[in-house]
């Protein structure tokens, strides 16, 4: 089971491209789609998701066309969008159920489906508050919950994390981290962490187009040894930049510290640095 | 800073678009008023006569009517004002501004209001305009005070009072939606209820329910004429001031609970719970259970499809806008319902049929039920941000198209069930009526108005899919219903199968029921639901389950969902829709020939250009009518075979015989044969006439007779025009010397097929030509088709089941080979004015004398038979002894189905015709004036003043037979219901006079030079006649009309005019009183009669000296009301009355000043003392004829 995309295309009515000739395989795991915003991440999610028409360019899922079998991949799909909201006026398993039912999960099983995911998602004990006084936490792990309903084969999870707070955030990742094995789960974020703590396997999308693809264990491998880091004075910033390959400058206790990118030792007081995905996701982004 | 905020709102609003906008739609709403000429058009619901076009009172009316209607412009003007900042997020910049609360508040609303004012602006330049481009004999002079008075007395207290009412509802509930809806439920309220304010009694009551002063104009000026409405400005007296005062207190109580209970808080209410959503055992996820397999199936999709259409019918059904509106609509329906009154005036009973009648006015709040729903299901999940959730359930296309439709529909059979609820309620509890047509409530509120909903709701699915937002959705929607009312009501055009959803009108009477509009319905109804098919087609393939918004994206998802069930299924939807549009088509224009109303004019118009010229030339005229007419019921065709006998009455020899019938209606001229030869010379199939040249003239007294035989078949249907005089159950034919169509051939040129309306003449190209000649032309003495007397033979065969009824006596009456066979005679020589009817009937009989009277009716309608007979009877037996013998051996009434568009009921000779809804349903309570008997009268005596004489064609005409009608009538009346009843009439009578003069365009003309309308000919006669009879006595009266029938019954060669009623009244009258016939008949006039005070001394138990002082004065008008003072010299009622209404003293007495003080002893103390009390004189204002005595 594999889901492969060739050669998809999308402009805009505002002369925006989307997506340039863009080619994917994904297999079963978790994968993420890696992209700083307005990368065409939510595009792409959303063609696969058979909410968006391309212009050029198939999508296959498990041997349906995606583009025209619509109705097919809805029958196997789970799908988290990056904006909804719910209505506020019903209950957590009041909604739940009706989504099941929309679903086509049969009246016999529905109740024991709603109950099990909800309290998977610790919703259980608010099952019955509206949907109206949850906090994003608690309404994207609603929607996960959504996703999960009627066993999906293709679960799409739209920037989920983003504006959670970190313990939020890992109540999310293990969430995902659940989902079985041999089912495509794309999950699409601009925060590395959540490629990196759940992720298998990824890709890195900016500007339209897929600049790298590969594991997640992979892709830091491959920088191993060229990831250097030194704490420098601040108004010295720009001149290391002009010097050196910047990956990533941050501030600890009130110091500048930059990571850089060289092939060789740089000296100067630069010492070697464990690689981190977030360094080859900012490799990746400047070699753009 | 109060006047800086309002300041700041006033110029965002003008220089707003939609401030400019709304300017531009009041200004052209009023120059469309101003300058419209037509007096059949009315626009803003302000009907304008032959007032100026810039009265001072139709400034103000449409200051009001704007200022009401306009409450949509002010709901969103000053409204919005506050609560904008919520929608706009930037609520908490200004709650947190140093901006003190009142500042804030009546800062914005004193700028919107303002604003909101300065829009009307408009209003004056639309009147400026319109005048300046009309005609200056349209206008009067320009006047600034015309327009100040209205703005500062009705426009700024309206405005204030609406601006107050929302500016608080909207601050308040901080819901615009909930604003608007009230909005819209006020002005239905207010102009569905304005109806029924109307019938209460009490002006002061009414005036102080108006808050747009629009009645109160109304009450006003009731007594106004033309002249007056040129002349003044609006009267402003004590009860308009108070009404002011009262609802600007209302305006400012509404601005002191807003201001007390606005709180500059950013959140309205304790809304959103905090939740406690910190987890402890987070890594402690369960293992995932298996899920049960999805099913798929179809079944389970309609399933879910019907699951969400319940749960969104639901969440509707419980929408305040749904509840508002129904309740609303339902109280419109009862209230019209339980107030109704047929045409007569009368109370009507409450039938299911009438009911249901009422139940179309649903169809108005339907409109924006399914504009707000349809608007609200379409959009809700995207409002919600729900979208993406429901686009990729594993659902087809369908499902949720179907499940929105089915939302709508679901609301919609709710409210149909409330109307059939409403409708089953009153019937049982207000009237105690049991008598409950379930089959047809169902028939026509299931069968015609639900199905006719649908297509409201299918357009509105339709729009609301195509458009990229909700609002566009409204807006077109609106549009859409907005656009189809001009086209197809306004501008006239008459095809309903271009108009989707509706169905041609049609009639119900309770007698055929739906008949032959059956298949009208069915056809009709069966096509645009095709239609429907196939928009919902169009729907689904368009359906938006993504985020695609460009028409392009969808077209091509559109191409994508396209599969070969498609192409089968539209394939067969535009088969069935175009074969069902089809055989419409075929029905209407092929087997039934389609004539517009404009191409009917045009053959009129043609008829008068190329015949006109036999308009005098003389015709053989009919001494015999022998007829043989076949009904066949159930195919509503008919064959007439007959013999007209016809004679040379003229001194010159005819050559040329003008024969008309109507082509349309004639299927088979199987014979058409004069007993002379003679050759067709000219046939117009258009026109229907047919001109035969005599070989040999027809000498002076010479006669011949035309033979025919003439086949009627019915085929198919149609709308236009249908032929209703051949109904299942009610066939109708008129031999007449008036009116289309002709079943019967007609002799002579046809005057009354002449245009009459002078833009359509003009158009035409026509001359102009009075409504009927001047008395000075009138013809008084030639006989023609019209001033004959004939003798009549008919029989008459129709189906077994049903009865045939027409003039003269019923010779025999028998049953052959399973049908009825009916055979009438007449040796009495009678007008040729026959009416033939064949229907299921019911028989009453009532003897009078040695003559008899039978009221044939629908076996439901027998509520007033007693009425009618006794009605009939008196005048019978009245007329017999008083004016001249009756010469019928009976008279018969047969009742009419709806499908006559005469008035009420006519009278033939010893016929009369009676149309079903205009006296057999009347529902009389105890004081009640008793219409029916009146009708009954009123028509029997028609014998003597219409069928007995031949009037001349000429002005005044209806004093010869209407206004000698309603004499015998009320006499009858008065007689059998006493003088309080007539005085109700007569008061009714006054109040429908004063009204009518002041509207008729083409101006107010006396008595004895009226043309035919409502307020002289049947109002003003009646009163009048009634106040001759006080003064001369019923002896004198008789004496005179005896005298009048003396000169004209049964005379084919003498016509008599007004001038001759005038004249035997002048001759029975004494000479003192002679000037009542100047003053009643031959001249408008009115006085105005008012007691000024009166005291009483007490000179001992038995003796009172009363000191009454009275005004009056007398007036002369012209036709549009000009008044002109003349001298006083009148004799005039004076009243005195004691406890409980006790005569004690009731004189005429002569007048001689304008004012005058009497002195008068009566022997009980006098309570109320006055002149003319019973209004028996035209006055414009009776209330103060009388005064409370002072001690």
């Amino acid at each position: 089971m594999e889901l492969t995309i060739q050669n998809l295309c999308k402009t805009y009515a505002n002369g925006i491209q989307a997506l340039k000739d863009v080619s994917l395989n994904i297999s079963t795991g978790l994968f993420g789609l890696l992209g700083p915003n307005g990368a065409g991440k939510t595009s792409l999610m959303r063609t696969i998701a058979t909410l968006q028409e391309a212009d050029e360019g198939k999508i296959h899922f498990d041997g349906v066309d995606v583009l025209a079998e619509k109705q097919k991949v809805k029958e196997r799909l789970g799908y988290l969008p990056q904006e909804f909201d719910f209505y506020p006026k019903e209950t957590a398993q009041g909604l739940l159920e009706y989504f099941a039912l929309l679903k086509g999960i049969p009246r016999k099983g529905r109740s024991f489906v709603v109950e099990d995911l909800l309290k998977r998602i610790h919703l259980w004990d608010e099952r019955k508050q509206r949907l109206g006084t949850f906090s994003g936490g608690m309404k994207q792990r609603f929607g996960i919950a959504q996703a999960l309903l009627g066993d999906p084969r293709l679960i799409i999870v739209d920037e989920p994390t983003a504006g959670l707070d970190p313990a939020e955030r890992n109540r999310f990742h293990n969430l995902l981290s659940e989902i079985g094995e041999d089912v495509v789960v794309i999950l699409s974020t601009h925060i590395v962490e959540d490629v990196s703590q759940v992720c298998t396997r990824m890709a890195v999308i900016d500007d339209g187009c897929i600049i790298h693809e590969g594991g997640t264990l992979d892709t830091i491998e491959s920088l191993r040894g060229r990831v250097w880091e030194k704490e420098i004075p601040k108004p010295e910033l720009i001149e290391y930049s002009e010097k050196y390959r910047i990956l990533s400058s941050r501030l600890f206790a009130g110091k500048t510290y930059i990571r850089i990118f060289s092939e060789t030792h740089p000296q100067e007081g630069f010492i070697p640095s464990e690689v981190r995905l977030e360094d080859a996701y900012f490799y990746f982004l400047s070699m753009n | 800073m109060l006047h800086q905020i309002a300041s700041r709102e006033f110029k965002r609003h003008v220089k707003s678009v939609p401030f400019a906008l709304f300017a531009l739609i009041l200004f052209a709403l009023v120059l469309v008023f101003v300058v419209n000429t037509d007096p059949n058009t009315v626009f803003l619901a302000i009907p304008i006569g032959r007032e100026f076009h810039n009265a001072p009172l139709l400034i103000a009316k449409v200051f009001a009517v704007l200022s009401a209607f306009g409450m949509l412009i002010t709901m969103v003007m000053v409204g919005k004002c506050v609560i904008r900042d919520f929608f706009a997020r930037t609520h908490e910049f200004f709650y947190t501004a140093p901006v003190s609360k009142t500042a804030y508040l009546f800062g914005r609303f004193a700028g919107s209001l303002t604003a909101n004012g300065f829009l009307y602006v408009a209003v004056v330049l639309g009147f400026l305009a319109g005048c300046a481009s009309l005609d200056a004999s349209y206008t009067g002079p320009f006047n600034p005070i015309s327009y100040l008075i209205p703005i500062g007395l009705i426009l700024i207290p309206n405005l204030f009072l609406v601006g107050a009412v929302f500016f608080g509802l909207a601050t308040l509930s901080r819901r615009m939606m909930l604003t608007y809806i009230l909005g819209v439920a006020f002005t239905t309220l207010y102009f569905s209820l304005s109806a029924a304010l109307s019938r209460i009694d009490s002006d002061a009551v009414r005036i102080m329910l108006d808050p747009f002063c629009f009645e109160t104009l109304q009450i006003l000026t009731r007594n106004w004429t033309v002249a007056d409405m040129n002349l003044y400005q609006i009267p402003v007296n004590g009860l308009f001031i108070l009404n002011r005062i009262v609802w600007i207190g209302a305006g400012f109580a509404m601005l002191a609970l807003t201001w007390r209970k606005f709180e500059m808080h950013a959140i309205h209410e304790g809304r959103h719970r905090p939740s406690n959503d910190v987890q402890t055992d987070e890594l402690r996820i369960p293992a995932p259970l298996p899920h049960p397999v999805p099913d798929f199936s179809t079944g389970s999709q309609i399933h879910k499809c019907l699951l969400m259409t319940a749960r969104e019918a639901g969440r509707i059904l419980r929408h305040p806008a749904f509840i508002i509106l129904s309740i609303l609509a339902m109280g419109t329906v009862v209230l019209n319902f339980v107030l109704n009154v047929d045409s007569a005036g009368s109370s009507v009973q409450p039938l299911t049929s009438w009911y249901l009648r009422y139940a179309n006015m649903g169809w108005g709040f339907m409109i924006p039920l399914m504009i707000l729903f349809g608007g609200m299901v379409i959009w809700r999940e995207r409002d919600h941000g729900m979208h993406p959730f429901l686009d990729t359930m594993p659902m087809p296309d369908w499902t949720g198209m179907i499940s929105k439709i089915g939302t709508l529909i679901s609301i919609q059979a709710v409210y149909v069930v409330l109307l059939f609820i409403t409708g089953v309620f009153t019937q049982i509890v207000v009237f105690n009526y049991t008598d409950l047509e379930i089959g047809l409530y169902l028939s026509v509120l299931f069968g015609i108005v639900f199905i006719s909903y649908w297509h409201m709701a299918v357009v509105v699915i339709f729009i609301q899919n195509l458009v990229p937002s909700k609002t566009a959705g409204f807006f077109f929607s609106a549009l859409y219903f907005i656009g189809e009312l001009i086209i197809f009501e306004f501008l006239r055009v008459d095809h309903v199968f271009l108009r989707y959803g509706h169905l041609p009108s049609f009639i119900y009477s309770d007698i055929n029921g739906f008949g032959h509009y059956a298949p009208i319905i069915f056809w009709y109804t069966v096509y645009w639901i095709f239609l429907a098919g196939i928009l919902l087609g169009i729907t689904t393939l368009l359906w938006r389950r993504d985020e695609e918004t460009r028409l392009k994206f969808r077209l091509r998802v559109a191409k994508k969902r396209w599969t070969r069930r498609h192409t089968l299924a539209f394939g067969t939807l535009i088969v069935l829709f175009l074969s069902a549009g089809g055989h419409i088509i075929y029905n209407k224009f092929i087997l039934n020939r389609y004539l517009s109303i404009k191409k009917a004019r045009d053959i009129d118009a043609d008829y008068e250009i190329s015949y006109g010229r036999f308009r005098h030339r003389d015709q053989p005229v009919l001494t015999h009518i022998g007829l043989n007419v076949d009904f066949d019921t159930d195919r509503r065709d008919c064959r007439i075979r007959g013999r007209y006998i016809l004679q040379n009455k003229s001194d010159v020899p005819i050559d040329t015989v003008l024969i008309n019938l109507t082509n349309r209606r004639v299927t088979r001229i199987h014979r058409l044969e004069w007993t002379r030869p003679a050759g067709l010379i000219h046939d117009s199939p258009e026109t229907g006439l047919r001109l035969f040249r005599l070989e040999n003239p027809l000498l002076p007294g010479a006669g011949m007779e035309l033979h025919f035989d003439l086949e009627f078949q019915t085929v198919g249907f149609t709308d236009n025009n249908p032929k209703n005089e051949l109904a299942s159950n009610g066939s109708c034919l008129v031999l007449s010397t008036f009116g289309l169509p002709h079943y019967f051939p007609k002799i002579g040129y046809d005057l009354s097929r002449e245009l009459s309306d002078p833009i359509q003449r003009r158009k035409r190209h026509l001359p102009d030509k009075p409504p009927v000649p001047p008395l000075e032309e009138a013809d008084l003495s030639s006989i023609d088709q019209m001033s004959v007397f004939v003798t009549y033979d008919a029989i008459i065969t129709t189906s077994v089941d049903q009865t045939a009824v027409t003039n003269g006596n019923l010779v025999s009456r028998r049953t052959e080979n399973g049908r009825n066979v009916f055979h009438y005679k007449s040796d009495v020589p009678m007008k040729p004015e026959i009416l033939i009817a064949s229907q299921r009937f019911v028989a009453k009989r009532m003897e009078c004398g040695d003559r008899f009277i039978e009221v044939f009716y629908h076996h439901r309608h027998d509520y007033n038979i007693d009425r009618m007979l006794r009605g009939t009877a008196d005048a019978l037996a009245y007329g017999h002894r008083n004016f001249s013998p009756y010469p019928f051996a009976s008279v018969r009434i047969p009742e009419n189905t709806e499908y006559m568009d005469f008035g009420g009921a006519r009278a033939f000779p010893s016929i009369v015709q009676w149309r079903e809804m205009a006296g057999f349903i009347s529902r009389f309570e105890e004081d009640d004036i008793d219409r029916v008997y009146f009708i009954a009268a009123h028509e029997l005596a028609h014998h003597w003043w219409g069928c007995a004489i031949t009037p001349a064609d000429a002005e005044g005409s209806i004093m010869t037979t209407e206004t000698l009608a309603q004499y015998t009538a009320l006499l009858l009346l008065e007689k059998a219901y006493g003088r309080d009843i007539t005085d109700k009439f007569l008061e009714s009578d006054m109040e429908d006079y004063l009204e009518g003069r002041k509207n008729d365009v083409r101006g107010e003309r006396p008595l004895i030079r009226s043309y035919h309308n409502y307020y002289t000919t049947y109002a003003k006669s009646n009163i009048v006649m009634a106040a001759l009879r006080e003064y001369i006595g019923e002896e004198r009266m008789n004496r005179g009309l005896r005298a009048f029938l003396a000169d004209f019954e049964n005379r084919e060669d003498r016509h008599p005019t007004s001038l001759d009623v005038v004249r035997v009244l002048r001759s029975v009258t004494p000479d003192s009183l002679k000037y009542l016939i100047t003053d009643l008949f031959e001249t408008i006039t009115l006085w105005e009669n008012k007691a000024l005070s009166a005291s009483v001394e007490k000179i001992n138990d038995d003796n009172f000296e009363l000191r009454l002082v009275v005004e009056t004065y007398k007036f002369r008008a012209d036709s549009i009301g000009n008044q002109t003072e003349v001298p006083i010299d009148d004799v005039i009622e004076v009243d005195i009355r004691g406890k409980e209404g006790k005569s004690l003293y009731r004189k005429m007495r002569r007048f001689i000043d304008n004012r005058t003080e009497l002195l008068i002893r009566v022997d009980e103390e006098p309570l109320t003392a006055g002149i003319d009390p019973r209004g028996l004189l035209i006055d414009r204002n009776r209330d103060d004829n009388l005064v409370r005595v002072k001690k």
